[in-house]
């Protein structure tokens, strides 16, 4: 541990507090308080922020700065105390989970583990109690110790769900019910245990407690960590627009949760997903300059990104998590999902990502607010003119170089298993064919048709590779863009279809282009064929069978668009952007493919500085209504959601202007969602 | 003639499904085609088959293992013999001892690894039904 020399409740006022950087996590006062100090308090005004009841009181003794989440001088101390490694910290193991009880899921934000967990700990008398946020208002709730199942499922679905540390909001949402001051709830008490949960920066004070061995945290036996991106007031939702621009009515919600972007489901049904980058800019200042996402000082860190409705993510981390968490399991409390290698890998890889969009964010926050350095660092007469690299940059390069290695071993996993899947199919077919007892049980017609099908592996196969190959290309920037005059019509569309005629015939389906417009446009032929095959067959493999593949081609900007649009599994609301990322996709059939194919058609259209989008909706009545529609007329449509005969449709639209300016890159290009 | 034995395939691919009908249907074997866990079930519904012929990724998590734990722990399933098929080779060694302790976590009668040959699919099929 660095030494720190007169430190005070002033340099926390001054490096944390005045900047807007307080997290409200309440330790510095839980601190003071449970050691009968009673400097400092929380001013329980608007802002909540800490401050001096009396600065007679205070001794000086720096322990309010040391452990405040927002300064620097016992993180080295906690990442070596709790084995941190890159990226997320250690974790003995990543998968998804529900409470086995239903009445906890129909509460919970996504699977109820943390209920789950906790009232399995509770009954089993292995906490005493645990710190839970109790609904108070609409909108308002305040720190309670839970200490039966019904105290903990009354509080569940609130801010203590788990991935619903945005779960509660309003005048004075705050991820921060400052759950520590109410560990001194407990005063001289000191043989309980509790549990706790919270976001990244709570748990990391309580590490830090623990760390220097002082009051409270002696009675934390065990932290449940959420995955956190950032948290804000809901009267900033109103101020940014969001609330008009997506028509939300407070009074509305059911729900709200993180998943890969912020959800508000609507008591009508609808969910509503924001983007997290529309909602940066009103994060507290405090989450902007925050690292961790993954929580990687929790005993287990939870949240519902990654895992299907009704699961939660669980990235178990310490022996003791692990213990509990299995005890839990084989006394019923919690279900797992059954989950591969590849699977559980998929779900690390998605926690990666967020994890290095937070840590990416810190760091451009990092560079416009001054933050607090260690006190060592900053008053060091050794400044460096030469940028040498500190254990904090060496740290992050290792971070850096493990999650590519994991990436590159997933994306090897994907690309193995679907190459596997497909090769499968051939060796079916042509084995049949080769081997004689076999072949003399199949008749002409299924001999001719296992060839066919061996034919189509093997294009598909094809189609694969050329995508793994493009797309590796496309990302070095050496995908070539070689544009000539070219009809569409004759000398793409036609011949897209020709190819995929017999998937399309075997899954009963029909093509109508119309209006097929006479187009002749300045267009790279190859990379376009690409694309347009991309498309129709994105609207083959997840159209449904005997339906038909509506398309159109109309003259644009002296250019042209293709919209293409089939019945099918159509997309949820919030993959509509995500569904172009590389090796997304959205596969609830499990049909496969390289997860590359919509991706590709990105980069083609944004090479001929052109755009794809994609909309998608529900079928009600023979009328096509989108996700927008919807919204923009609340209460017209009013539907089963949970219909299992509900038709679905997808439809994408590639806009290509015409191509004057000549090749631009998926960099130069104009499309904004690069 | 003796009746006709019954064979639910469940795998996502619609060609793989495709060509192993085909193979088995030339053995007269009837079959019936599943591609995710809800038409597996749904299927049962209908008709009890035989044999079940389960793929071991369907790409999603309630995939081969989960079916197969409840199909084993159903009265009316638990007699059908499961001929497991899995795509993953060596490369993904699947945690046998976790999922959270559950010890009977894959009751299958028999595994098979992809891609496999017609023939051998046919012996393994001939075994577990007790067939010459």
């Amino acid at each position: 541990m660095k030494q720190s020399t007169k430190l005070s409740f002033d340099d926390l006022l001054s490096d944390v507090i005045v900047k807007g950087l307080c997290n409200k996590c309440g330790a510095c006062v839980s601190f003071c308080t449970a050691n009968q100090i009673g400097a400092i308090e929380m001013c329980g005004c608007e802002d909540n922020l800490p401050r001096y009841v009396d600065p007679d009181k205070c001794f000086k003794c720096g322990i309010c700065y040391l452990i405040c989440p927002q300064t620097r001088e016992l993180n080295e101390d906690v990442r070596e105390e709790f084995g941190w490694s890159a990226p997320v910290g250690q974790f003995r193991d990543i998968l998804s989970a529900q409470a086995a009880d239903e009445k906890i899921r129909k509460v919970a934000t996504d699977g109820g583990v943390v209920t789950a967990l906790l009232s399995h700990m509770l009954e089993n008398k292995i906490i005493d109690g645990a710190i839970v946020s109790k609904r108070t208002g609409l909108f308002n709730r305040e720190p309670e110790i839970a200490t039966t199942r019904e105290g903990l499922v009354q509080a569940a679905g609130s801010q203590f769900s788990e991935a619903s540390h945005l779960d509660e909001m309003g005048k004075e949402y705050s991820t921060y019910v400052p759950i520590l001051p109410a560990v001194r709830m407990f005063g001289p008490k000191r043989s309980i245990r509790l549990a706790v949960v919270g976001t990244p920066c709570q748990i990391m004070a309580i590490r830090k407690m623990q760390v220097l061995n002082i009051l409270p945290s002696d009675i934390i036996f065990f932290t449940i960590g959420l995955f956190c991106m950032q948290c804000f007031a809901f009267d900033n939702l109103m101020e940014k627009g969001l609330i008009k621009k997506y028509q939300i009515n407070p009074e509305d919600i059911l729900k709200v949760n993180v998943k890969e972007d912020f959800r508000l489901k609507m008591k009508s049904g609808v969910t509503i997903h924001i983007p997290f980058e529309e909602i940066e800019d009103i994060a507290r200042p405090a989450c902007l300059a925050c690292r961790d996402f993954a929580n990687d000082f929790a005993d287990i860190s939870v949240g519902g990104l990654g895992s299907p409705e009704g699961y939660t993510t669980s990235m178990i981390r310490t022996t003791l998590a692990k213990r509990i968490f299995t005890e839990a399991v084989n006394g019923g409390y919690i279900k797992t999902a059954a989950m591969s290698e590849a699977e559980k890998a998929r779900l690390l890889s998605l926690v990666e990502t967020f994890v290095e969009k937070k840590r990416e964010r810190a760091e451009r926050t990092a560079n416009t607010m001054r933050l607090p350095k260690s006190r060592e660092e900053s008053s060091s007469p050794l400044k460096p003119k030469e940028k040498v690299l500190s254990t904090g940059d060496v740290d992050e390069l290792c971070a850096e170089c493990e999650r590519l290695n994991r990436h590159l071993s997933w994306v090897i996993g994907f690309v193995s298993h679907e190459l596997s899947g497909t090769l499968g199919t051939i060796v079916m077919n042509i084995s049949a064919l080769a081997d004689a007892r076999v072949a003399r049980r199949l008749d002409e017609d299924k001999q001719k048709r296992m060839l066919l099908g061996a034919l189509g592996s093997l294009k598909l196969m094809q189609d694969m590779v050329r995508n793994y190959l493009a797309s590796s290309k496309a990302n070095s920037g050496q995908l070539a863009f070689n544009p000539a005059r070219i009809n569409l019509g004759k000398d793409i569309i036609s011949v897209v279809i020709r190819r995929l005629q017999p998937s399309m015939k075997m899954k009963g389906m029909k093509f109508i282009c119309e209006p097929c417009d006479e187009l002749e446009v300045m267009c790279d032929e190859r990379l376009l064929r690409v694309a347009i095959n991309n498309l129709i067959n994105n609207a083959i493999k997840y159209g449904s069978a005997n339906t038909v593949i509506h398309s159109s081609l109309r003259r644009w900007e002296n250019g042209f668009k293709f919209t293409i649009t089939n019945e099918g599994i159509g997309i949820p609301e919030g993959k509509l952007e995500a569904i172009f990322d590389e090796f997304s996709r959205f596969d609830p059939l499990g049909i496969g493919g390289t997860g590359l194919g919509l991706y590709l058609v990105r980069k083609i259209a944004n090479m001929h500085g052109g755009s794809i989008k994609a909309n998608a909706g529900y079928i009600l009545d023979d009328e096509f209504v989108t996700y927008e529609t919807m919204r923009k007329t609340p209460g017209k449509y009013v539907f089963d959601r949970d219909d299992k005969k509900l038709r679905k449709f997808a439809t994408f639209t590639l806009s290509i202007p015409n191509h004057a300016a000549g090749g631009s890159d998926s960099k130069k290009g104009g499309n904004e969602n690069v | 003639m003796s009746e006709q034995k019954l064979i639910l395939l469940v795998d996502d691919d619609p060609s793989f499904l495709d060509a192993t009908t085909n193979v088995l249907e030339g053995f007269g074997y009837r079959t019936r085609k599943a591609m995710n866990p809800k038409e597996c079930f749904e299927e049962l519904e209908k008709e009890l088959p035989n044999l079940i012929i389960l793929d071991v990724m369907m790409a999603r998590l309630d995939s081969g293992f989960d079916v197969c734990r409840k199909l084993k722990s159903n009265d009316r399933t638990k007699q059908i013999p499961i001929l497991m098929l899995t795509a993953v080779d060596k490369k993904y060694p699947f945690d046998f001892g976790s999922s959270a302790g559950e010890p009977d976590w894959l009751p299958v009668d028999d595994f098979i690894d992809k891609p496999v040959e017609a023939m051998e699919l046919v012996e393994h099929i001939r075994k577990l039904l007790k067939e010459k």
